[in-house]
C-alpha cells in the first residue's frame, strides 16, 4: 500500500480544527512515549454531544493527519460513544495506515477513550 | 561530489566554494519555485535567486528557524507533495515535543549515501565489531541520533546494542567488546554522557579493557547533559584514551542536526569538518540575518545542497565558531565548532532525552513494589 492514505495526504496538507477551544467543556492530552507523538484535543458539548473539536499534535504526518480527522469525524459523539472506539475503526476511518503507522490508531484511541474519561468526570470533582 | 569525497575534500578553495554555492543556489531556486511559505518568505526579505549566484551570495538566503520544524503546521515547509515523503526522522530535547525531518525518496537517498561516504573517508570502516550505546532504531525507527549511528552497521562485521528500552547493560557491553578481543577490530559509538558511563563502569568495576590499536570510539549528541551539567570535551578524550587504551585521535565527535542533513566529523585533529554539499554561515546573536566573519561566535546557520522535500536553509539553537582553510589533516574547507545552545533553546537533542529517559527507567525500577510514579508516560502535558 501507499505509505500515506488519500485522507491523511488531505488531513496533513489541509489540517482542520488545528488550535485549542477557549475554556472546552472536556480536553485530554496523550502522548506515545517511543516515539514521542503529542496528541491534545479540546471540545465544547451541547446536549450531551461533542458539537466543537480542535486539535494540536507534534509529530510524524499519519499522527497529525490523524488528529485531524478525528477532530471532524467526533462531532456528535457523546462519551458512550467515544468509549467504544477502537484501533480498527480509526484505522478504516483514516483510510488505512502503513506498517509502523499503527501507534497513530493507538493515540487517537487513547485520547478519545481519556475525552470520553473527561466529559464523564462532573465539573468541579477534580 | 559524494563518492569523491576524498578529492572534494582536498579542493582548491576557489573551486570548491564555486562547487558549493552551485549546489545550495540550485536548490535555493528549486525552493523558491516549489514552495509557496518559502517564497513568501523570500519576497518578504527581497531576496530573489536571481541574485544569489555566489558562495558569498548565499549569507542572503533566507533561513528558516528550527522551531518551525516542531509546530503542528510544519506541513507548510514541504515542497513536495507528501505521498512522495519516504522518511520521517525525529529529534526530541527536554521539551518532549518532536521535531521532525521529511525527507523524499530523492533527499533520502542523497543523504544517506552522503553519510555514508563520509564515514568511510573520515574512518575508513569496511569491518569488524561496533558496540552501539545508543537506542536501537529497531526500538526508536524514527530517532535520527539511532539513524545515523546504524548506519556503521552496514560497514561493519558485527554490531550489538546494549540499550535495551532505555535501559543500559555496561556489563553486557564489556562482555561484548571482551569476547571480541582477537577476533574483530572493535568500535564503540554512541553520545558522550553513555560513553561516559561505559568509562565509569570500567573504573567501579575495576574492569581492565583494552581496545585495539586501531579502534575508534564515535560520538554524537552534544555535551551538555540534561541536568545542565556538561561533559568537558578534553577531559573526555583523555579518560577514553586512558581505559580504553587507545590514541585520542582515534576518539572523534561529530555534530549535526537532523534538519540540515549535515553531519560535521572530526578528523584526527579534532577540527569538525562541513562537507562540501553543505555551508555553514555563522550570524550575529543578536541580529541573525547578519552574517559574522570566520572566528567569531555566533549562531549556526546551515545550508544543504542535498535536500528537496523542505527548504533545509536552517537557523539552528547552536552558538560556534566557523572557520575555513587548510586543517592538519590535510583537508580543505569550512570547519565549524559548537559552543553551547542559544540561551532560551531548550536543552540538547535525542541524547538528551536518551539520558533522561535512562534515569526515569532507573527510577522506576528502583522505586519499591506499590510506591507511585512521579512520571507518567501516557498523559503528557498539554502539547502546545
Amino acid at each position: 500500500m501507499a505509505r500515506f492514505s488519500d485522507e491523511i495526504i488531505e488531513h496533513f496538507t489541509h489540517p482542520k480544527n488545528v488550535g485549542e477551544l477557549p475554556e472546552p467543556d472536556a480536553d485530554a492530552s496523550v502522548a506515545d512515549p517511543v516515539c514521542g507523538d503529542q496528541v491534545h484535543l479540546t471540545v465544547r458539548v451541547g446536549d450531551g454531544r461533542i458539537c466543537e473539536a480542535r486539535f494540536l499534535a507534534h509529530g510524524c504526518a499519519a499522527a497529525l493527519g490523524t488528529a485531524s480527522i478525528v477532530t471532524a469525524w467526533i462531532v456528535g459523539m457523546g462519551p458512550e460513544d467515544l468509549a467504544r472506539v477502537d484501533e480498527a475503526t480509526v484505522t478504516q476511518r483514516v483510510g488505512g495506515l502503513a506498517p509502523g503507522q499503527s501507534h497513530c490508531a493507538r493515540l487517537a484511541v487513547e485520547v478519545l477513550h481519556a475525552l470520553a474519561d473527561d466529559l464523564r468526570t462532573p465539573q468541579g470533582s477534580e | 561530489m559524494i563518492c569523491e569525497l576524498d578529492s572534494a575534500s582536498r579542493l582548491p578553495d576557489a573551486d570548491r566554494r564555486e562547487a558549493t554555492a552551485r549546489l545550495v543556489t540550485r536548490l535555493f531556486a528549486y525552493h523558491y519555485e516549489c514552495n509557496s511559505f518559502y517564497r513568501r518568505l523570500c519576497e518578504e526579505a527581497g531576496v530573489d535567486p536571481r541574485t544569489v549566484t555566489t558562495i558569498r551570495g548565499l549569507a542572503a538566503i533566507p533561513l528558516l528557524p528550527v522551531g518551525l520544524f516542531k509546530q503542528s503546521n510544519a506541513h507548510l515547509l514541504l515542497s513536495r507533495p507528501l505521498d512522495e515523503v519516504e522518511l520521517e526522522i525525529r529529534s526530541t530535547g527536554t521539551s518532549g515535543v518532536p521535531s521532525v525531518a521529511r525527507r523524499d525518496t530523492k533527499t533520502t537517498t542523497a543523504v544517506a549515501l552522503a553519510l555514508m561516504a563520509q564515514y568511510r573517508e573520515f574512518f575508513s570502516v569496511s569491518g569488524g565489531a561496533g558496540l552501539f550505546l545508543c537506542p536501537s532504531p529497531a526500538e526508536n525507527p524514527e530517532m535520527g541520533l539511532a539513524k545515523v549511528f546504524n548506519l556503521f552497521c552496514g560497514l561493519l562485521d558485527r554490531s550489538h546494542y546494549a540499550l535495551h528500552g532505555y535501559s543500559i547493560r555496561e556489563d553486557e557491553a564489556v562482555e561484548f567488546l571482551v569476547h571480541e578481543q582477537g577476533n574483530r577490530l572493535r568500535h564503540v559509538f554512541g553520545p558522550p554522557f553513555l560513553v561516559n558511563r561505559l568509562l565509569d563502569y570500567l573504573v567501579k568495576s575495576g574492569s581492565e579493557l583494552k581496545l585495539d590499536e586501531d579502534s575508534l570510539v564515535v560520538t554524537l549528541g552534544g555535551w551538555k547533559r540534561y541536568t545542565g551539567a556538561t561533559i568537558d570535551e578534553r577531559k573526555f578524550r583523555e579518560k577514553a584514551a586512558r581505559r580504553l587504551g587507545i590514541a585520542q585521535a582515534n576518539i572523534r565527535d561529530m555534530y549535526g542536526l537532523i534538519e540540515s542533513d549535515m553531519l560535521a566529523i572530526e578528523c584526527e585533529h579534532h577540527h569538525k569538518h562541513v562537507p562540501p554539499w553543505c555551508h555553514v554561515s555563522v550570524r550575529d546573536l543578536g541580529n541573525p540575518s547578519r552574517e559574522v566573519p570566520d572566528g567569531v561566535r555566533g549562531v549556526i546557520a546551515v545550508l544543504s545542497g542535498l535536500n528537496t522535500s523542505y527548504p533545509a536553509f536552517i537557523l539552528t539553537e547552536d552558538v560556534g565558531i566557523r572557520s575555513e582553510g587548510e586543517c592538519e589533516c590535510g583537508r580543505r574547507g569550512q570547519m565549524v565548532s559548537f559552543s553551547r545552545r542559544l540561551k532560551g533553546a531548550e536543552v540538547g537533542c535525542c541524547a538528551v532525552n536518551i539520558e533522561r529517559e535512562i534515569d526515569a527507567a532507573h527510577a522506576r525500577a528502583s522505586r519499591a513494589p506499590g510506591e507511585p510514579s512521579p512520571l507518567s508516560l501516557h498523559r503528557a502535558s498539554p502539547a502546545r
